[in-house]
This record gives C-alpha cells, sequence and structure tokens, in this order.
C-alpha cells in the first residue's frame, strides 16, 4: 500500500520543480553557454555576421594585457572592503540602540529602509544633485557651518567621487542591515542577559561575549547580500556621472569604474566587442567564484 | 475565506498574465500596422528641426507618414545603434550620426549607398570639403551632412567691456592671437571680479576646441596605429596654462551649470559653433539682446560637430526617408528652413551662389552680420573631418585627463600625458599608439 | 526621569541617523517645488511653489507610457516568477525525491552567479525568437529565481506541517489542490514580501532594458529617468520633478505593505 503511494507521487516534485528549472534553462543556462561560446571569439557589432574563433586569446588579454579589467575590479573590491564594514558596524549599532524602544519602532525602520527600495539610478541623480559643486547642498552646508572654504570638487575629482559613492553603499545598505539586525535580536533569549548580570557583565561584555556571536547568522547573511550586491554595482555610479554632466566612462579618472561598468563599456559601448565583453564577464566570474564558494560554504553552515 | 481570496487573486494574476502577455504582442503589431506610416528618427535634438519638417509636410500634402521621435541621448546614440541592429530589435528609418563617433557608426554595416539606386546621389551637389565626413571605407556617400558647422569664439559684450576693456570684435580678435593671451588676460579677469567672472567655462571647453581645430589629422596614421601624441600635448600644456592663470571655471561641459552660465554673468567666452546659437545662447539666454558677439579665435576658426542623415538598409520606408531628405538637405526651399528655422547652412554648392543666402542676423547678436561671418570667413578655412573608429576614445581619454587636470592643480602637462596615454593604451591594448 | 535622561543620546543617535536616511528624499522634494531659476541660485530647505506647475510639466505621455509599461513588466515578472518559485520550493520541501539534493545545491548556486553573465547571449536569443521590440524580454528574465525558491524553501521548512498534507492526500486531495489550498494560505507573508521583492527588482532594474529597448513606446520608468535629461533640456526642476514622481509609487507601495515586507524579510533572513 505504502509502496504504491510513493509510486504515486513520484513525479510530482519533478513536476513542481519543472518550470523553475525548464525556464533557468531557457532564460539563464542558454545564454550563459552561448556568451561563454562567443567569449573565445572575436564578434563585434561590425562584424556582426563574421565571428571568428579566437581560441583564449580574449581570456589571455584580460588576464595579462588589460589593465582596465584590474582596475575595475579594484575598485568594486575597494568599495565593497571600505562601505562594507561600515555599514554593519553603523546598521549593528543603531538596530541595538533601537532594540528597547517600542514607540516609532516602526517608522523608523520604514524611514531608513526607505533607501534600500529607492531606484538606484534614482539615487545615482539625486546624489549628483546633492554633491553638485556651485549648487548642491554638501557644499552649502560645509559652507555654512565653516567647515569649508572653498567649494569642494566632489564629482570631477576622482578621490571625492569615492568618497561619494561609498555615501551612497553605506545610505543604500545601512537600513536594510539595521533591519535584518533589529531581527536577529529579537531571537536572543534575555535568559543570557539575566545570567551574564548575575555573574557582574557590564552591558559592553555583554554585547561582545552574547550579542555578536548569536547574531553571527545575521552577519553571514549580511555579508553575503552586500558581496552580490557589491560585485553587481553599475546603476548607481553610472547615473552619478551621467547626473553630473560627464559622459566620462568610469567618472573621473576612471575611479568609479565598477567591474560590471567595464563590462557594459567593452560589450556595448566602446564599438561592441561581444566576444570580449563576454571574455570579460566569465573571468569577473573567476574571481567570484572563489568568493561564492566560500558563501555556499557559509550558507551551508547557517542550515 | 481568506484561502478563498487568496486563491482568487492567484487565478485573476493568471489569467491577467496570459491577457497581458497577448496583448503585448498584438500591441506591437498594431503599432505597426497603425494607420499612417511612420518614419522612425532617434534624436538627441527634439524640436531642433521642427521647421524644416513641417514645412515638408505643407509642401508635400500627399506625404501620408509621419515622424517617431525617439529621444535618445546623444552619448547613448552609438551604442542604441549598435545594440538595435545586434540584437534585432528596433531602428530608426532615418540614421543620424554625429562627429564625434561616426568613425565607429559608419563602420556598422548599417547603411544604405546613397549613390546607387533608387537614390542615385550626386556628391559634386556638395562642397568638396564635407565629403571626407560622409563616406565610408569603400568610398560611398552613406550619410548626407545636414550643415557646415563653423566654429568660432562667442562673447558677452556686457562682460568683455567690462572686463576686457572693449566689445569690439575685431579689437577682440587683435587681443587674442595666440593661447598665451588667453592665459594672460585669463589672469587679469579672474583677479578683477575676485574669482566671480572667468574667461571660459571650463577647461574642456579648451579642450575640444583645440582638438576640433586638429580634426583634419586623422587619429589613425597609415600604418594602422593610433598617433595621436603629437595633437593632444600641446591640448594638454594649453589646458595646464590657462587652468594655471585662473582663465578656466570648474563647469563642465554641457552640464546644467554649464548651461546656465550662457545666462548668468559668470564667463565671458563660449568656443561655439553655428548651431550654438540656436541650441544654447537663444534658449539659455533669451534675455541677452544685442550682448553676444562672435570672431575668429586664436588658431583659426574651426568646423566642430556635425550630424548626418543616412537610411537604415533594413528600412521599409526607404523610399519616403530619401524623400524627405532630399527635399530637406538639397534643395533651396529645405535650405531656407534649416537656416531660419535651426540656423544651419547645409553644404549644397549652388546655394553660395545666392549672395543673400549667408546674409542675417540673430537678436542675440544685434546687428552682427554673424551668417556672414560664419560662412564667409569661417567656413572656407574648416578643417576637413578626418574620421577613425577611436574617435570616441580619444576623446573621452582627452575629456578623463583634462577633467583630472581640473581638479587637480598640481598636474603637470607631462603627468597627463603620461595619464592619457595609458589609459588609451588600455582601452585598444592590441593597437599601436604614438 | 533618570531613565529618561539615560535615554536622551540614544533617542538622538536614531534620530540623527534617520534624518540621514530621509533628507536625500527630502532635499529632492524640496528641489522639485522650485522653479530651475530658483534651484541655480543655490538651495533652500523651505519648499517653494512651483510644484504644481512642475509636475505638470513632468506628467507628460512619456512618463505614463513608461510607468504603464513598468507595471505591466512589474507586474508579470512578479506573477510569474512568484508562482514558479512557490511550486519549485513546495515541490522542493514537501517531497522525497532523488535529485533533491542536487536541485537544491544548483538552486543556491544560481544564486551566486552574476547576472551580467548571460546578458549578451540572451539578447542573441531573444534576437532569434523575435522577441527584441517587445516587452517581453524584460519579463521573462525574471521567471526563474533562485533567490525565490530558496526564500520558499526556507520558509516552508520552518512551517510547513506535513501532517497537513497527508490528511489532505487521505482525504484524497490531489497534489495540486493540496498545493493551493492548503500549503499557500499558510505562507502568506512570505508569498507577500517576496512578491514585493520580486515587484522591486524588476522594477529598477536598468541594465536589461538599456540594452534591449528602443523604442520610446517600450521605455520603462528607468529610461524614462535617463531620458529626463533630454526631455526637459533647459528644466532642471522638471527633470528632478519626474525623477520624484518616478520613485514615489513605489515607496507608497512600500509604505503600505512595510510592516509584511519587513517581518517576511527578516524571519527569511533569521530562520535562513
Amino acid at each position: 500500500m505504502k509502496k504504491k503511494k510513493k509510486n504515486k507521487l513520484a513525479k510530482w516534485p519533478y513536476i513542481f520543480v519543472a518550470p523553475f528549472i525548464i525556464t533557468y534553462i531557457a532564460f539563464y543556462m542558454y545564454p550563459m553557454i552561448y556568451s561563454f561560446f562567443i567569449s573565445f571569439t572575436d564578434w563585434t557589432a561590425v562584424t556582426l555576421d563574421n565571428r571568428v574563433f579566437v581560441g583564449l586569446k580574449n581570456y589571455i588579454r584580460v588576464f595579462t594585457n588589460d589593465p582596465m579589467f584590474w582596475r575595475s575590479i579594484w575598485n568594486t573590491v575597494k568599495m565593497m572592503i571600505i562601505a562594507m564594514p561600515l555599514t554593519i558596524i553603523s546598521g549593528l549599532l543603531v538596530a541595538v540602540l533601537m532594540f528597547n524602544m517600542i514607540k516609532g519602532r516602526q517608522l523608523i525602520q520604514t524611514i531608513n529602509f526607505l533607501p534600500y527600495i529607492t531606484m538606484p539610478i534614482a539615487i545615482g541623480l539625486i546624489f549628483a544633485n546633492m554633491f553638485n559643486t556651485n549648487i548642491g547642498a554638501v557644499n552649502s552646508i560645509l559652507m555654512k557651518l565653516g567647515l569649508i572654504d572653498e567649494k569642494i570638487n566632489w564629482l570631477g575629482d576622482s578621490r571625492y567621487a569615492f568618497i561619494v559613492v561609498i555615501i551612497i553603499c553605506i545610505w543604500k545598505n545601512f537600513g536594510y542591515f539595521m533591519v535584518l539586525y533589529l531581527s536577529g535580536l529579537s531571537t536572543i533569549s534575555t535568559e543570557y542577559y539575566d545570567a551574564a548580570k548575575v555573574d557582574g557583565a557590564t552591558s559592553v561584555q555583554c554585547f561582545w561575549k552574547i550579542t555578536l556571536p548569536l547574531l553571527r547568522p545575521i552577519t553571514t547573511f549580511v555579508i553575503v547580500q552586500g558581496a552580490i550586491g557589491g560585485f553587481q554595482l553599475f546603476d548607481e555610479a553610472k547615473t552619478l556621472v551621467s547626473g553630473s554632466g560627464s559622459t566620462i566612462v568610469g567618472g573621473p579618472g576612471r575611479s568609479l569604474l565598477t567591474i560590471v561598468w567595464y563590462f557594459y563599456d567593452c560589450s556595448f559601448q566602446n564599438n561592441s566587442r561581444y566576444g570580449y565583453g563576454a571574455a570579460i564577464a566569465f573571468s569577473m566570474l573567476i574571481i567570484i567564484a572563489a568568493m561564492s564558494f566560500l558563501n555556499v560554504k557559509l550558507l551551508r553552515e547557517k542550515e | 475565506m481568506k484561502r478563498k481570496r487568496l486563491l482568487t487573486a492567484m487565478v485573476a494574476l493568471g489569467v491577467t498574465a496570459g491577457l497581458l502577455g497577448s496583448g503585448i504582442h498584438s500591441m506591437a503589431e498594431e503599432e505597426a500596422s497603425g494607420d499612417k506610416k511612420k518614419i522612425v528618427l532617434w534624436t538627441w535634438a527634439t524640436g531642433q528641426f521642427d521647421a524644416v519638417q513641417d514645412a515638408y509636410f505643407e509642401s508635400h500634402p500627399d506625404a501620408d507618414w509621419e515622424f517617431e521621435e525617439v529621444v535618445v541621448a546623444a552619448e547613448d546614440y552609438l551604442t542604441k545603434l549598435q545594440q538595435g541592429y545586434a540584437s534585432g530589435g528596433d531602428m530608426p528609418d532615418l540614421l543620424m550620426a554625429e562627429m564625434g563617433w561616426r568613425g565607429s557608426a559608419f563602420a556598422l554595416d548599417i547603411w544604405e549607398n546613397l549613390e546607387a539606386e533608387p537614390y542615385n546621389f550626386d556628391r559634386s551637389l556638395l562642397l568638396d570639403s564635407v565629403i571626407s565626413s560622409i563616406t565610408n571605407d569603400e568610398d560611398q556617400v552613406i550619410g548626407v551632412e545636414n550643415a557646415l558647422n563653423p566654429a568660432f569664439m562667442m562673447y558677452k559684450k556686457d562682460l568683455a567691456r567690462e572686463y576686457l576693456g572693449t566689445d569690439d570684435r575685431a579689437e577682440l580678435e587683435a587681443m587674442f592671437q595666440t593661447y598665451d593671451d588667453y592665459a594672460e588676460w585669463g589672469a587679469k579677469v579672474y583677479e578683477a571680479s575676485g574669482g566671480a567672472v572667468t574667461l571660459f567655462p571650463g577647461a574642456q571647453d579648451i579642450s575640444n576646441m583645440m582638438m576640433q581645430q586638429k580634426r583634419n589629422i586623422n587619429n589613425v596614421d597609415e600604418n594602422g596605429d593610433v598617433n595621436v601624441t603629437e595633437k593632444v600635448a600641446p591640448v594638454f600644456e594649453t589646458v595646464k596654462k590657462l587652468s594655471d592663470a585662473h582663465a578656466c571655471g570648474q563647469l563642465a561641459q554641457y552640464s546644467t551649470e554649464w548651461s546656465n552660465a550662457f545666462a548668468d554673468g559668470s564667463v565671458i567666452f563660449f568656443p561655439g559653433a553655428s548651431w550654438s546659437v540656436t541650441f544654447w545662447v537663444e534658449p539659455y539666454d533669451p534675455e541677452g539682446i544685442d550682448n553676444w558677439g562672435m570672431f575668429t579665435p586664436a588658431g583659426g576658426g574651426f568646423g566642430w560637430g556635425g550630424t548626418c542623415y543616412g537610411i537604415y538598409k533594413n528600412s521599409e520606408m526607404k523610399e519616403e526617408a530619401w524623400d524627405f531628405i532630399s527635399w530637406a538637405l538639397l534643395t533651396d526651399e529645405g535650405a531656407k528652413y534649416m537656416k531660419e528655422g535651426s540656423g544651419f547652412f547645409l553644404p549644397v554648392k549652388s546655394l553660395y551662389e545666392d549672395p543673400e543666402y549667408t546674409k542675417g542676423t540673430r537678436p542675440n547678436f544685434g546687428d552682427q552680420e554673424i551668417n556672414t561671418f560664419m560662412m564667409e570667413e569661417i567656413a572656407p578655412n574648416i578643417p576637413e573631418a578626418s574620421l577613425s573608429i577611436y574617435d570616441n576614445l580619444v576623446s573621452d581619454s582627452v575629456n578623463m585627463v583634462v577633467q583630472m587636470m581640473a581638479a587637480d592643480a598640481g598636474m603637470t602637462a607631462e603627468s597627463a600625458m603620461d595619464e592619457f596615454m595609458m589609459d588609451l593604451q588600455a582601452k585598444i591594448p592590441d593597437v599601436t599608439i604614438k | 526621569m533618570k531613565r529618561k535622561v539615560k535615554k536622551i543620546p540614544k533617542v538622538l543617535a536614531i534620530t540623527i541617523v534617520s534624518l540621514i536616511s530621509f533628507i536625500p528624499f527630502y532635499y529632492t522634494l524640496v528641489m522639485s517645488t522650485h522653479s530651475t531659476d530658483e534651484i541655480m541660485l543655490g538651495i533652500s530647505w523651505i519648499p517653494g511653489t512651483y510644484l504644481l506647475d512642475n509636475i505638470k510639466t513632468a506628467l507628460n505621455s512619456t512618463f505614463w507610457v513608461a510607468f504603464k509599461n513598468s507595471l505591466i513588466v512589474s507586474l508579470l515578472a512578479m506573477a510569474g516568477s512568484v508562482s514558479i518559485s512557490l511550486m519549485a520550493g513546495y515541490g522542493m520541501v514537501a517531497y522525497q525525491f532523488r535529485l533533491k539534493r542536487i536541485i537544491y545545491n544548483f538552486v543556491l548556486l544560481t544564486m551566486m552567479v552574476p547576472s551580467v553573465l548571460g546578458v549578451i547571449g540572451y539578447m542573441q536569443e531573444m534576437r532569434v525568437l523575435h522577441l527584441s521590440g517587445t516587452l517581453i524580454p524584460l519579463i521573462l528574465i525574471w521567471l526563474p529565481s533562485g533567490f525565490g525558491v530558496f526564500w520558499i524553501t526556507q520558509y516552508l521548512q520552518n512551517s510547513l506541517h506535513m501532517e497537513l498534507v497527508e490528511s489532505a492526500r487521505i482525504d484524497g486531495c490531489g497534489e495540486f489542490r493540496i498545493f493551493l489550498k492548503i500549503v499557500l494560505p499558510c505562507i502568506k507573508p512570505a508569498i507577500i514580501s517576496l512578491c514585493l521583492l520580486i515587484f522591486l527588482w524588476s522594477w529598477n532594474s536598468y541594465m536589461l532594458p538599456l540594452v534591449m529597448v528602443n523604442k520610446a513606446e517600450n521605455y520603462t520608468i528607468p529610461l524614462y529617468i535617463q531620458s529626463l535629461g533630454n526631455e526637459h533640456r533647459k528644466d532642471l526642476a522638471a527633470q528632478i520633478t519626474g525623477l520624484l514622481i518616478s520613485i514615489v509609487p513605489l515607496i507608497v507601495a512600500f509604505a503600505i505593505f512595510s510592516k509584511d515586507f519587513i517581518r517576511g524579510l527578516t524571519e527569511g533572513a533569521v530562520k535562513g
């Protein structure tokens, strides 16, 4: 009896999973394999009907003779290394501060969450307005406060522009991280704290010894999310630059050239070199693969 | 109850999904078979050619089609052309190509040969100087230039009187014979105004002007190498000199504040071309009547920009598109509307037999015969444009380095040159750069 | 009293942080109430009187076309993607089958793969399918969502009682009926937050429309925002207003669902 029932059910999991698998193969897997094939060819919009197989040439160039590629990787990694810890720390701190708050909690959460849901290209433009050298709010506030005597050329100077992108990254993700930490805090049983208090622990000690270790799953999740998002950074940076009236690829000194932007430029702008663009995408995958490997491991640990 | 609602919602969503899905399909087809045929035109300058378009339909009452304009920013235009073509997506029937990236656009196999049937365009109709910029590698004419684009120096009279002591065109021309003169006067203006007024809006205006003054030198030499250092080095040196003298402000060319500077009295000189009058001066400084003038800059008059019209090879509106192009850009009548409505002078030889054609003033420039000035003093000496597929890469690198120089006062012309070479080489590692 | 004083720095810190989060929106809002000339004179923090004029200029047909397209694309992407994710998630949790482990790892893997990887191939695929001139490519790309499947799987593992399913089977309920009538209602919060997330992502998506869409009637909101500079060339105030009205609908939607959204999101993270 039982066996028969099992047989009857045997096809069902596949029926349920099939739409996902089929659409994934159709709209992700196939295009990826196609792109992978393209990455071994010399193929541009100019030579659309004439695809030449060039073997590993594109990859050799990416890894040995393309300073722009490495620069874009470095820019992206630098943005993540700087922005992520700051976002995590501030998100965690405010979450801890807020945890016992009852009044206005929902409102505060909602307000701080707004940046996360706002359209990235709009964020780029909003910040381009705010950091505009002549009519922007930031310079005028800094001047009024007497912090600077001369207007800062925020979006024309590579160092400052980089800072603006970091600010955007923090601003955008802060609320999201905070909300995640808040929910993490709510899962920690108060018994731990009570016990620690009995032992005479200070609240700072409690934070380090109890709160932080118990929030580890959240921190892992946040880092994974941040890394996935960080490597895809493109919209904000591109519109930040175009919003400042510039058409320069990668912004001032190419300091905002992220890896996805470079991919976009090679594949679609700079004479549409699809073969080379595809090679860049897969080279990026190779670099991310190491990280993804780590991610999968971390996620498994969490289970 | 709740379950039921959720179920209903799911079903409703599914049904809508199906309906909308088919809706999108039929919508797309409907558009194509609408009552009036359409010539699709991508443009970054909406409204700029309204006058000539309206006039065309007025004089061609039996034309059973209309324009469908799609706004595409100039900097995205080439990308969109490449993408539309490569993805089999929508393409315009009437193609446009701006001088800055025309080399790359012409390299795409999307253009009709206008000298072949049924167009039978005769290149001898046009001034010889524009032919090099409308032909492809096989020496076929694939676009018709919509204007000569004489470029010069524009100045604001009130500020010139106040800071330079004169608003007379000839005197200014005599005062500014070399780029050193700009530096000298730039410093004086900066000092006298306490920094509130600068001679030029920004460093990019200088670099662009200088690059255009040498646009006859192709970026690619006969060996296929990119040969630009000779052209670019003086640009960086000059930018450095003028920046040190505070002759340039900090405005990025074409940014909102840069546009705003046409009216706000913070800048005296604007390098500009014929189209600058209708595209920038008149809209941005509508009250500046008789407050503008133009003169021949140091380094000579030059050609700046320029857009040509061509026909997409897979278009279904080829004949209609050609009928419009040939009327608007090759006939006397079209020339009249291009001139009056858009301030554009067609590069058609026969027009210049009529001395009246090049006459004319615009209110912002008072009684200066600016058309005569542009067409008789500047236009004959414009360097012919020479195109390559690396043009937009070179100018992107120049712009980037000039922006760095503007931000970092300590950057020397040499380090700018190094930066430029590194940057350009990184973009085209398999090409030798000299 | 003492406790209240102690709370002041805390409240102050939270307020300042929230202000920083909100100021860019307020700033944009204020700019949209001024005329271009006023904006050019420098920043004012007090709203002006030009909001209605600016809205009138900005709310033109281009905006509505883009809005409609974005709505169609995002709703369909959401409906399709959430349905597919729900099915797959349920299939993964409710049954024991041979490939389960492999498929689960596959789902995890798909989450790590950067989406730009297949863009070039996708573009060519759509060309061959003759879908390039339509909105359909912008929808199809969202259908399979590794994140969605992962999300639902996590949620079901914690909240699906298999006894319920079993008893329904004994009652003779079909598998699909069980899924629709018994399982789905149990995980409503997860469905709502996944709906919002997919809607949000497709609404905000920029690169694919940028590459695929070539005609005004197919513009989506991000492309509309990008074209604002050309659309209102001389009118910075209208550009900013256009920007504002493009992001407001999503903010309102979020505000309405924020409680569910945040709860669903955090439950996923905490449980995951």
